[in-house]
């Protein structure tokens, strides 16, 4: 049994370490969280159940899986205020997204009151480098 | 198992670069995520090392001062970008 608790903690230190490779080499805050948040988990939960598997006993194992349980539970909601905090803060390094929704959704916010019968609804699946739609129309 | 320790140390080290360099705040409350599962890893294989198993309760508290930790930072960071 012992080369399986091996073999199970190579992998949580090599997950650990492709997080901080990718953390360091990815262009973007949003693919950097991406990155850091589902491999450096996986990671710890492949150490979780090496622990599990090298004690074998109740105590351990409660232990251990609720460690597993707790970051399975909150480093998604985590990541997903700080992506959002990103996103609502839109300046210095401009975002590298294909498609920008949030922005599009503002600029829908905008002209909600207004009449939209003649107004131009901005694509959403445009394929450029980046979104850059101007101010919203007003004064219809 | 002294490889893994320096696996572990080669991790650090990137993930502090990024702490330094980072453009963003939400990037360097990122790094916290890393920091945060490379504590927990060493607090496992130091157990398993030792056959010490006393030690797995940290392991425990500090994954939950994980989460706690992210949400406040990320609520600072909030607050403070509207003034």
């Amino acid at each position: 049994m012992t080369w399986l608790v091996d073999i199970l903690l190579g992998l949580g230190c090599f997950f650990i370490l492709l997080a901080s490779i990718g953390c360091v080499k990815f262009p973007d805050t949003l693919t950097r969280m991406a990155a850091v948040s589902k491999s450096s988990s996986l990671g710890t939960i492949f150490l979780c159940a090496a622990g599990m598997l090298h004690f074998a006993e109740g105590d351990v194992i409660f232990q251990l899986g609720f460690t597993a349980i707790f970051l399975f539970l909150g480093i998604p909601i985590g990541s997903h205020l700080l992506g959002r905090a990103r996103i609502h803060a839109n300046k210095g390094q401009p975002l590298k997204a294909l498609r920008n929704d949030y922005e599009s959704d503002q600029v829908l916010k905008d002209c909600s009151g207004q009449n939209t019968q003649s107004l131009k609804v901005p694509q959403r699946r445009s394929r450029g480098p980046q979104i850059n739609m101007g101010p919203p129309p007003t004064g219809f | 198992m002294n490889f893994l320790f320096f696996l572990l140390i080669i991790s650090v080290c990137l993930s502090a670069l990024r702490f330094f360099k980072g453009p963003e705040w939400p990037d360097r409350i990122m790094v916290f995520d890393i920091f945060t599962n490379v504590l927990i890893a060493s607090v496992i294989l130091f157990s398993i090392r030792t056959n010490n198993k006393e030690a797995l309760g940290f392991a425990l508290i500090s994954a939950m001062l994980a989460f706690v930790s992210t949400v406040a930072l990320v609520f600072v960071l909030e607050r403070t970008k509207k003034e």
